[in-house]
Formats: C-alpha cells, structure tokens, sequence
C-alpha cells in the first residue's frame, strides 16, 4: 500500500446516544504531510481524529498506523507514539512548565534529568524562553500554552502529531505566528500531522491535502487545497469554502507582473534608476551596498535618509510569488509600491497596485 | 466577672497540672482520641471519595449517605452503640467516626469531581493509564480540597470528643461531667478553652499541611469553580 502513515478503512462511529458522526470514512494521509480535516462545527473532524490514538474506539471499520491496526496496540502504548494537541491546553495546573513537557519522556521511563534537558531544548524550538520553564501553566498567556502544549506533544519525537483546533481559543496576531512556526517546524521536524480546524483559510495556510467533512460526517471532498478551491467536488463544499474563495485562489495564481522602475539612493547619496525608469519620483528607496532595499524616504527627506527611512517593514515580493503575496506587498508598503527582490533579496523594481489588480481581473476572466 | 476569674484560678492551679487525672494527661487523652478516630476516618474517607470521584459512580448514594450521616447526632450515637457492645472505647471512637467521615468524604469527592475535563482527557490522551490519571492528576489536584475536609473533622471531631466523658472514659470532657455534677462552672469553662486551644492548634497545623500538599500552581484558588 506505500508509505501512508494514517488509514481510514471504512470506518463509522455511532456514539451511544444514536448519533452518527462519522459515516463510512476512507481516508489515506501520506507520510510526513500535513493533512487537515477542515468543516463546519459537528461534523466529525475531532471523533475522526480521536479514533487515531483510540481515544474514541469505532463502531466499524479499522483505522491503520504505518500498516498496523490500532486496535491490536495497547492504549497507552498508542498514545505515547502520537503526540496530541486541543484546543483548551490540557496543561497540568500543578506542574510546572517543563514537567508538563516532561510527561510523555517520563511515562516512557526516562530520567527525570533527561526528560529535563529535552523539555528545556524544547522550549527554544517553539520560541519560549527558557526562564518560562519554572512557571506554571497559570502564570502563561494562552498563546504560550499553546506553545507549551505542542512542545509536550513533541516531546517524546513521536512519528505523528495530531492537532484538534489548536489555535482556535489565541487571538488572531498569535494565531498567525502559531502557523507560521507550526509550518516552520514541519520543514525541520519529519513527522506526519493530522490537524483539525474549522476554519478554511487555516487549512488552505498549512494543509497538503485538505479533506472537507460535511454534516453526518461525511467526507465531502479530500484533495490539495488548490484543487478544492479552484474545483469543489459539491455544493456544499463550494458554500462552505465560500464567496471569498477567488480571493483565497490568489494564494496559488502565479503570474508575471511588469515590474516597474524606482528611484534609489544608497548609502552615499548616489541616487539611480532600478527596473527602468521611475515614475515616482516623491518616494525614493535606500539600498544598501549589496543592492537590497532597506527602507522608503520620501524625496523631500532624502538629504537625512539614515534616520528619516521608513523601514520596508511590509512583504517584499518575489517575481513568481502569488498574486495574494503581490498585493500584500502594495498594501503593506507605504509607498503604495510593492517591492519586487531576487532570491538574494537584490532589488529588481517594483510592482505598482494598478498592474497587480490588472493581472488579478486577468485571472478571474479567465476562470468564468 | 468571677466566672472568668475563676476560670483563670483554675486553669493555673499547679495542682490541676500535675498528676494522673490532671490537664496535660487529659489532653494527651483527647488528643489521642482524636488522632485515632481522624486517622480511621480518613482510611475509610479519602479512598471512598477517590474511587467515587475517578469512577464517577456511587456519587449519588455518597453524598445521600453523607448527608443523612451527618443528620445523626453524635450522643444518640454513642448511647446507642454503648448498649449494643457495652462499655469501652469502641463505641465514642465509632461515633466520632461516623462523625468524621462525611465532611472527608464529600470533600475528597469534590475534589475529584472538579478537575477540569479537559486536563484528564489530555491526561489520558498523553498515553497515561487510568491509575495515572488518579496518581499524577486526579489525587493532587483534589488533595488540597479533600485537606478542606480534613480540617472541617478535626474541628468536629476535637469539639465532640468529649462526649467520651459521657461513659466515663478521659479526655477533656471528664471536667464538663465532673464539673456539672459538681456545679463548679470555672472547671466547665476552663475545659471548654482548653478544647477550643486544642482545636485551633490542630487546625493550625492541619493548614500548613493543606498548603505543603497544594501546588504553587493552583494554591492561588483551591477550589476554583
Ligand atoms: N461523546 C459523545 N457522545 C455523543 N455524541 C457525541 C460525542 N462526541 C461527539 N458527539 C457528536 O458527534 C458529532 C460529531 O462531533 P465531533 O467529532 O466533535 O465534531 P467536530 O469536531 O467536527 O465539531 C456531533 O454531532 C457531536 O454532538
Ligand atoms: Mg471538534
């Protein structure tokens, strides 16, 4: 069968009281992806996931893990292979920070001196400082529980993790850098993650593969997310990725914009010309030796640029980068420019909002 | 006025502090009575509530039975116990028992019972067993509120140990009967301060006790919720 880490085969759960909520799920998820169940609350994305590490056993069907049925593995033995993350942390109020991290290396056996040390290398990796190890969970912001709770899933180096709206209860700013530090460690860390959210924009961030569940737990769709955004199997996907898909299909629209030029100044005053000529003349970039910008000055500032420079601060754009990273770039620059880099982050011009719109409309006529 | 004068005559007669039936050695009477009668309270108590409270079964008839336990008055008890087995120190350290045990046991229950759902489920979920989740989460985290419990008994129990006097047996409630017969007030009121000493030291300690066993990270609100 290859290399899938997690199979569903057939698998429906009834709970006692008559609901169905999950329906004949079959469901393969590769090894080492990042696979989202995504869907409206109540549809079986947290069951479908609970019955991975047998924390919900099902009505029917087998799930696998690595060719292995769980059902022949102990519970606790299951458990300690995956690690796990909710929504509400689950810390243990009366440990401290590291302890918490410990619990799994701990129930293994190890030494409560081993099972330190990871615990306090751990909290480097998810961007905590070590002093925080001494706190109790009380004592942390719920985006630093957050953190502490994927560092105690991580903690034994489990092949999988399996993560049930982990970032749903942090406000929006931490939730941002939660994602982007998960994605982060999904590049430097091998492991297969099944996450559940309810929230689209989430899974088409982090997801490979993103299976869409529909009431009664059924599997409505299971595909990259360009491929769901850009061809819902149904009509319930198509209403539940929503109005605002087109724009979530700039995510994955590249498109060659005509870069225009700008006016420089370095660092000696030397004023030039990148990328043709400028048709702003009232914002001037500052380069710096190597050709990279390093903020915007407006012309009348330009004779005290190292102090009055405007940090680029917003995206910069890479030619071949998505339409929605385009115009982040425009709306994030104060000039209104966006500001187009090599792979060395060498200035190569800059992109004017009109032609990003452009090339936007472009592809939404091409789509109808 | 001279009630409490002679209170203080009596309580600092060095003829009341010496010999076999003086105060240190009633004390040391009640305060054995006591210890023995928690101790065998908490035995039964604190595993009884645990067990309720991690199995979330029987709550219902623990707390009916607390209840209606608590709704029995200690002296009937001790009559009654006293003519079923006779005279000794079975039946006053029964019933102080019976008297000990309710506030233990719908405290150590209680504080099982609150621990938050989410905090076991991830608990279990991290692969730990079912005697895990009691040993490493359910018991510390309701040991300050059962400790609760403890305190609340051994105010009662100290308080009622002196029924034991009713059968003549020791302890400080031997000046109560014989200061009654008597009608020597100051003896009566000199017992009742030195039970109200007693209570308050054991109290004393049972709360340092109730803090050393209560983690830094939920000491702030033992009982929250
Ligand atoms: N322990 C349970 N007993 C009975 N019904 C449950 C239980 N857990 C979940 N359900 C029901 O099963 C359905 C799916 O729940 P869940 O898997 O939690 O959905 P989701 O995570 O997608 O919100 C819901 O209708 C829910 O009410
Ligand atoms: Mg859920």
């Amino acid at each position: 069968m290859g290399n899938h880490a997690i199979s569903f085969r057939e698998v429906r759960k009834t709970y006692p009281d008559g609901t169905t909520a999950v329906d004949d799920l079959t469901l393969d998820v590769p090894e080492g992806s990042l696979t989202v169940f995504v869907g409206p609350s109540g549809c079986g994305k947290t069951t479908s996931l609970r019955m991975i590490n047998r924390m919900v056993e099902p009505t029917a069907g087998t799930v696998e893990v690595n060719g292995q049925d769980v059902s022949t593995v102990p519970e606790a033995q299951l458990r300690r292979s995956m690690g796990y993350v909710m929504q509400a942390s689950g810390l243990l109020p009366h440990r401290t920070v590291v302890e918490n991290i410990s619990t799994v290396p701990r129930l293994l056996g190890q030494s409560k001196r081993a099972a330190r040390e990871r615990a306090e290398e751990l909290l480097e990796t998810i961007g905590l400082d070590r002093g925080l190890g001494g706190r109790y969970p009380s004592q942390l912001s719920g985006g630093q529980q957050q953190r502490v709770g994927v560092a105690r899933a991580l903690a034994a180096d489990p092949p999988v993790l399996l993560m049930d709206e982990p970032f749903s209860a942090v406000d929006p700013v931490v939730r941002a850098d939660l994602q982007r530090e998960l994605l982060d460690l999904k590049q430097r860390l091998n492991k297969t993650i099944v996450f559940v959210t309810h929230d689209m924009d989430e899974a088409v961030l982090l997801g490979d593969r993103v299976a869409v569940f529909a009431r009664g737990g059924r599997l409505a769709q299971y595909a990259s997310p360009e491929k769901i955004l850009r061809e819902p199997a149904d009509q319930f996907v198509s209403d539940f990725v929503g109005r605002d898909r087109g724009f979530r299909a700039l995510s994955f629209d590249t498109h060659d914009i005509p870069l225009s030029g700008v006016l420089t100044v370095d660092g000696q005053g030397h004023t030039a010309e990148v990328g043709g000529p400028a048709g702003v003349t009232d914002w001037v970039l500052e380069v710096n030796s190597a050709g990279q910008p390093v903020g915007w000055v407006t012309s009348t500032q330009s004779a005290e640029i190292t102090d009055q420079a405007h940090r680029v601060g917003g995206s910069l754009h890479h030619p071949g980068g998505s339409l929605r990273s385009a115009l982040d770039a425009a709306l994030s620059s104060p000039s209104g420019l966006a500001v187009a880099v090599d792979d060395d982050g060498r200035l190569l011009g800059v992109l004017r909002p009109q032609d990003v719109l452009e090339a936007i409309d472009k592809v939404r006529e091409s789509r109808q | 006025m001279n009630l409490l004068s002679g209170m203080w005559q009596w309580l600092t007669d060095p003829t009341n502090w010496t010999g076999t039936g003086a105060i240190p050695a009633r004390m040391l009477e009640h305060v054995a009575y006591s210890g023995v009668v928690m101790l065998v309270a908490v035995l039964v108590a604190v595993p009884l509530g645990l067990l309720v409270g991690h199995t979330g079964r029987g709550a219902g008839v623990v707390i009916g039975v607390s209840g209606a336990l608590r709704a029995l008055p200690t002296l009937g008890l001790l009559t009654l116990f006293s003519l079923l087995m006779g005279l000794g120190l079975v039946p006053p350290l029964l019933a102080l028992v019976i008297l000990a045990v309710p506030p233990i046991l719908t405290a150590t229950y209680a504080g099982v019972a609150e621990v938050d759902p989410a905090v076991k489920d991830a608990a279990k979920a991290q692969g730990m067993t079912p005697g895990q989740v009691l040993g490493h989460v359910e018991v510390p985290l309701a040991l300050p509120v059962a400790m609760g419990g403890i305190r609340n008994a051994a105010l009662q129990v100290i308080a009622t140990a002196t029924v034991a006097a009713y059968i003549n047996l020791g302890g400080l409630g031997r000046y109560l009967i014989d200061g009654l017969a008597v009608r020597d007030y100051s003896r009566m009121l000199g017992s009742v301060l030195l039970v109200a000493v007693l209570a308050l030291a054991a109290d004393a300690v049972l709360a340092a006790l109730q803090r050393a066993v209560s983690s830094p990270g939920i000491r702030t609100s033992p009982t929250e919720k």
